[in-house]
C-alpha cells in the first residue's frame, strides 16, 4: 500500500495549481477569490517588456505573476486608456456591443476631422489632428480635475471641503463626465437621429479643444473649491 | 482499523505489548483481547493536545546531578526542589515516550508498506490520517502522532532559580534578542560605511545584499524559526529594524545572519513540466496540449515550421470567435512569441462561452509554444503571465443576499 492516491490527482497539471496550495478541502480549481497579494500585475505588452533592463526581468523571475485578464492584450492596437472607456461605456455586461458604439464614434471623429483638414489652409492644416486615438487622450487629460470637494461635518453643519486629487481618481472622474455627458439628451420627441457615439464623438472632440459641456463640470468644481477654500483646515483635525 | 490490521509475530513480541496500557478504554480492550497491537500502539502514542503538559519545565539532566553534591552544602527553597523533581519525572517519562514512538513509526511504516528506516515524521502524519480519518474542523482536535522532543521547552532557570536568559522579563525573549542583535548589526554597518567614506571612496554595489532571490518569513515561520509566540506590533516592529539592515549599502557583510529570517525563493519556471515534443512522420515536430479555463476544455495541437495555418473546430482563421476580445486573446502568445507565421495550428475546444473558450486556447497554446521556444522566449510568456492557469470562475450565489456579494436593498423603517 502506497500513499500515491493521497497526493495531488492527475487532472490537475502542476503549473496550473501553483500558488493555491492553501485550501486542502476545496478543489484547487474551485478558487473564486482574487489573487493573493504576492503575484504582480503581468507585463503582457511586447513593448512594456522591452523597456525592462535584465535586473528588472530577473526579480520578476522570482515572483508570481496573475495570468493576463480580457482587457489586457498584446496587440498593436491595444490602449489601456481605451479599454477603461469601454468598460464605463458598458451596460449589464454587453462589452462586445460597448467597443462597437465607441468605434463608431472613432469613425465620426475621423470623418470629422478629415473634413476639417480638406476645408482648412495650408499653414491651419498641420494644426488639425486626424488621429481619433490622440484627440480622446488629449480630451482625456483636459477633463481631470486637480480638486473636488467633500463633506465635513462640523458642529451640526455640513461644510464642503475641497481636496486634491491623486491621479487615478481624476482619471476616473473624466472618463465618468465624458460618458455621463454624453448620455444626457434631448426628450425624445425632439429625436432627430443623434446617437450616443455622436454624442461621444462631439463630447471628445470638444473636450479635446478645451470646450464643452464637460469641461464646463470641471470648471464648475474647481470654482466651488475656490468657493469653499475658507473650509480647507476642516480636512485636519476632529 | 480490523481489517487493516497486521499480525506479524516480530511485532506482537514488543514491550509495550507487555505493558499495560493507561487509558481505562483501552486497558478494557487490552483485558478482552480485542484490541490488537496497532489500535493500542496508535492511541498509546498519540498526542491529543493535552498529553504532553507544556507547563512541565524541561532541566538538563547534568545540572540535576550538580544538584546532589549542592543538597549537602546548601539547603534549597522547596519550590525548587518540587521543580527539579518536577523536571526528573518528566525526562524518565520522556526516555519511554521516545521508545514508544520509535517502535510506533516503524509499526507504521510496516502497515503502509514502506521503508521502516526511511519513514520521516511527514509520513507518519500522512499514515495516521489515512488510518484514523477525522471529519473535526479544528486541528488540535484530529489524531496526530508527534516526537515527544517537540513538545519539550528547554530549561529556563539555574538552580538558584536565576533565568538563563538576560532578557526573560520581557516576555518575549528571543524576539527582543533579535531585535537587539539587528540594532548591533545596523550600527556596525554604519561604522563600515564610514570608513569607506572617510577614504573618499563610495560603498561597491556587492556590499549589498542580493534580497532579489529571497523573501522575508511570515510571523508563522518566524515563530518556528525563534522558537516563540510573537504578537503582531512585535513582529512589525522587528522586521522594520530587520529592513533597515537589509537595505543598508553593508548589507552583504550580514548575509549569513539576515538569511536566518528569510527564505530563498526559485525562478517560478524552473519547477515547470512543458509539454513533449514529438516528430511527425512528415519530418515536422508537433506539441499537443489539453487544457481548461472556466467550463471550457481546448485540446491544441501545434506544427512547426508550418505557414501559419489555424483552425479551430474545422474553421478556418479566427472566424469561429466573432466577440474581438476572444479573437485578441487567441492571437496573445503568438504575438508575444513572434511565431504568428511560422507553426501551423489545429485546436478541438468545447464548453464554456467564448471567454472561456478562447482563455483556454490561450494557455494551452502558451505551454505548446514554451516547448517550441528558446528561454528568452519562455522569459517572455512567463512575464506576460501567460504559463500560468486562470484558476477565477464565476463565485456561487449566497442565500440572503442578492448576488455573491451584493446585499438586498434594506431600509430602517
Amino acid at each position: 500500500m502506497s500513499f500515491k492516491f493521497l497526493q495531488r490527482p492527475s487532472f490537475l497539471h502542476n503549473v496550473s495549481c501553483l500558488g493555491f496550495t492553501n485550501c486542502p478541502r476545496v478543489y484547487q480549481f474551485m478558487n473564486y477569490g482574487r489573487f493573493p497579494p504576492s503575484f504582480v500585475e503581468p507585463v503582457y505588452h511586447p513593448d512594456k517588456f522591452n523597456k525592462l533592463n535584465s535586473e528588472e526581468v530577473k526579480e520578476l523571475m522570482h515572483k508570481n505573476v496573475k495570468p493576463p485578464t480580457t482587457s489586457q492584450s498584446a496587440s498593436v492596437f491595444h490602449d489601456p486608456h481605451l479599454e477603461k472607456l469601454v468598460n464605463f461605456v458598458m451596460k449589464s455586461g454587453r462589452k462586445a456591443k460597448a467597443r462597437e458604439i465607441i468605434k463608431e464614434a472613432f469613425e465620426k471623429i475621423k470623418r470629422a476631422q478629415v473634413r476639417k483638414y480638406h476645408l482648412a489652409n495650408d499653414s491651419a492644416k498641420l494644426k488639425i489632428p486626424t488621429n481619433p486615438l490622440e484627440i480622446f487622450h488629449q480630451a482625456l487629460q483636459n477633463c481631470k480635475p486637480v480638486l473636488t470637494v467633500t463633506p465635513v461635518k462640523r458642529g451640526g453643519v455640513v461644510y464642503k471641503v475641497p481636496v486634491a486629487l491623486d491621479d487615478t481618481k481624476a482619471t476616473r472622474m473624466a472618463y465618468k463626465w465624458l460618458v455621463e455627458t454624453s448620455r444626457e439628451h434631448e426628450p425624445r420627441r425632439n429625436h432627430t437621429g443623434v446617437f450616443f457615439s455622436d454624442r461621444l464623438a462631439k463630447e471628445l472632440m470638444d473636450a479635446s479643444d478645451n470646450t464643452g459641456k464637460t469641461i464646463k463640470k470641471k470648471v464648475e468644481l474647481h470654482k466651488l473649491c475656490e468657493a469653499n477654500k475658507a473650509y480647507a483646515h476642516y480636512r485636519w483635525g476632529k | 482499523m480490523e481489517n487493516c490490521m497486521l499480525r506479524d509475530d516480530k511485532f506482537m513480541d514488543h514491550g509495550f505489548m507487555k505493558r499495560e496500557p493507561k487509558n481505562t478504554l483501552a486497558r478494557e480492550h487490552f483485558e478482552n483481547g480485542k484490541m490488537n497491537s496497532i489500535s493500542l500502539l496508535l492511541r498509546s502514542n498519540l498526542r491529543f493536545s493535552s498529553i504532553h503538559n507544556k507547563s512541565v519545565v524541561a532541566y538538563s539532566s547534568q545540572a540535576a546531578k550538580e544538584n546532589v553534591t549542592i543538597k549537602k552544602k546548601k539547603p534549597i527553597s522547596r519550590a525548587m526542589r518540587a521543580y527539579i523533581d518536577r523536571v526528573k519525572q518528566f525526562e524518565e517519562n520522556l526516555i519511554v515516550e521516545s521508545k514508544e514512538y520509535s517502535d510506533g513509526k516503524r509499526f507504521l511504516a510496516n502497515i503502509m508498506g514502506e521503508d521502516p528506516a526511511h519513514f520521516t515524521p511527514k509520513d507518519v502524519d500522512k499514515s495516521v490520517e489515512y488510518l484514523l480519518p477525522s471529519g473535526l474542523f479544528q486541528k488540535l482536535a484530529r489524531p496526530e502522532m508527534a516526537p515527544p522532543e517537540e513538545t519539550i521547552e528547554k530549561a529556563k532557570f539555574d538552580i538558584n532559580g536565576r533565568p538563563f536568559h538576560f532578557l526573560f522579563y520581557t516576555g518575549a525573549s528571543h524576539l527582543y534578542e533579535t531585535q537587539f542583535e539587528t540594532v548591533k548589526r545596523i550600527n556596525r554597518a554604519e561604522k563600515l560605511l564610514e570608513q569607506i567614506h572617510r577614504k573618499g571612496h563610495t560603498p561597491e554595489k556587492e556590499n549589498k545584499m542580493d534580497l532579489v532571490t529571497s523573501e522575508w518569513q511570515d510571523i508563522s515561520e518566524m515563530e518556528k524559526t525563534i522558537n516563540e509566540s510573537i504578537r503582531d506590533d512585535h513582529f512589525e516592529q522587528t522586521m522594520q529594524a530587520l529592513e533597515r539592515l537589509a537595505q543598508h549599502p553593508m548589507s552583504g557583510h550580514f548575509k549569513d545572519f539576515l538569511m536566518n529570517y528569510r527564505k530563498a525563493t526559485t525562478v517560478n519556471m524552473t519547477e515547470m513540466v512543458f509539454p513533449e515534443i514529438q516528430q511527425d512522420p512528415d519530418g515536422r515536430y508537433s506539441v499537443q496540449h489539453t487544457t481548461k479555463r472556466k467550463t471550457a476544455v481546448a485540446t491544441v495541437t501545434i506544427r512547426s515550421p508550418g505557414e501559419g495555418k489555424f483552425v479551430i473546430n474545422g474553421q478556418p482563421g479566427l472566424l469561429y470567435f466573432s466577440d474581438v476580445g476572444a479573437r485578441e486573446h487567441v492571437l496573445f502568445p503568438y504575438q508575444v512569441t513572434g511565431l504568428m507565421e511560422k507553426v501551423d495550428t489545429e485546436v478541438t475546444v468545447e464548453g464554456g462561452g467564448f471567454n472561456g473558450q478562447s482563455g483556454a486556447i490561450r494557455y494551452a497554446t502558451s505551454l505548446c509554444l514554451a516547448a517550441l521556444v528558446d528561454e528568452q522566449g519562455r522569459v517572455k510568456l512567463q512575464l506576460a503571465g501567460l504559463l500560468r492557469r486562470d484558476p477565477r470562475v464565476k463565485e456561487r450565489k449566497k442565500f440572503g443576499k442578492a448576488g455573491a456579494r451584493r446585499g438586498y436593498t434594506w431600509l430602517k423603517r
